[in-house]
């Protein structure tokens, strides 16, 4: 699931319980309260770590690294294509999914 | 104090002879079945949920916890009362606790325990239920949970008492939401004591 709230950046930044809400209804940074008395990020620091999450996400899940991988034949038919066509026949099967997905 | 009664008739019971009764108790806010024993069952029930997410361990979890609110929860009788993540219970008897897990894990591969925690002296705590959700993939993010359940007998609701813990989740998310239950505990009173 992408990344979409603050929270899901201030859940990487300390371990356990240490944030909540003074609103629960209504997660905006405002309403960010900090339990275990130690520093509290700025908005900026919520904002921007959401969107390093983001980033992360997108490429691991929406990016020519992510559909080439789903695309790939499998470590079976990997081997087995080596194996019938060697090196040459096998780079030459990746090299297809590699064109059909250039790095961007 | 104001009593409703309705006597029912004895067609299929055990025990034909006896009529059952169902009593609304307005002083106790709750439904009180009468068994021809007098053994009664007052039905108390109640829900509470985490609503913010956090990352590694509780012993107990103890914060961000409410109520649920949403989309037309209803409660019987009297509510569970909290503190510091100790749940004290508002009547004496038999409950049934169960504990739910929604939790996340992203690139780490272990398993993320859930446990209820009982005490009948108000001091030492032990693990009455507890399991897992358990992750395999060392890349991406997943998605799990996991439930537990326990029955306590509550003869003193000054000694016994219940608290939720999670273990093993360094690299995992406990998941919480305001708008809908992901990680809750539900209450509900069976019976007497």
């Amino acid at each position: 699931m992408r990344p979409t709230h603050i929270e899901d950046y201030l859940i990487t930044v300390r371990l356990g319980q240490w944030f909540g809400w003074s609103d629960s209804k209504n997660k905006v940074y405002a309403n960010l309260i900090v339990h275990d008395g130690g520093s509290k990020p700025s908005e900026s620091d919520c904002t921007n770590g959401l969107k390093a999450l983001q980033d992360a996400w997108d490429l691991e899940n929406d990016s020519y690294k992510s559909k080439r991988r789903t695309e790939y034949p499998s470590i079976a038919d990997q081997l087995d294509d080596i194996y019938h066509n060697g090196i040459d026949g096998w780079k030459a099967t990746i090299k297809t999914t590699k064109d059909k997905y250039a790095k961007g | 104090m104001s009593k409703t009664v309705i006597t029912l008739p004895s067609f299929g019971l055990t025990d034909p002879g006896a009529d059952k009764t169902i009593m609304w108790d307005d002083s106790a806010s709750a439904l009180a079945i009468t068994g021809p024993g007098g053994d009664k069952h007052t039905l108390v029930g109640s829900v509470w949920r985490l609503n913010t997410s956090f990352t590694g361990d509780a012993n107990p979890i103890d914060a961000n916890l409410e109520v649920v609110d949403t989309d037309g929860y209803g409660s019987l009788g009297s509510a569970m009362s909290e503190s510091s993540g100790i749940f004290t219970f508002p009547s004496t008897g038999v409950w049934y606790i169960k504990a739910q897990l929604g939790c996340s894990s992203t690139g780490a591969i272990a398993y993320h325990t859930i446990a209820i925690h009982t005490t009948t002296d108000n001091s030492s705590y032990g693990s009455a239920a507890d399991c897992n959700a358990n992750f395999a993939h060392s890349s991406g993010t997943y998605h799990g949970s996991a439930s537990c359940d326990c029955i306590l007998d509550v003869t003193d609701t000054a000694n016994c008492k219940v608290k939720f813990v999670v273990d093993n989740a360094a690299s995992h998310s406990t998941k919480g939401n305001t708008g809908n239950n992901s990680t809750y505990f539900v209450f509900i009173r069976l019976g007497d004591t």
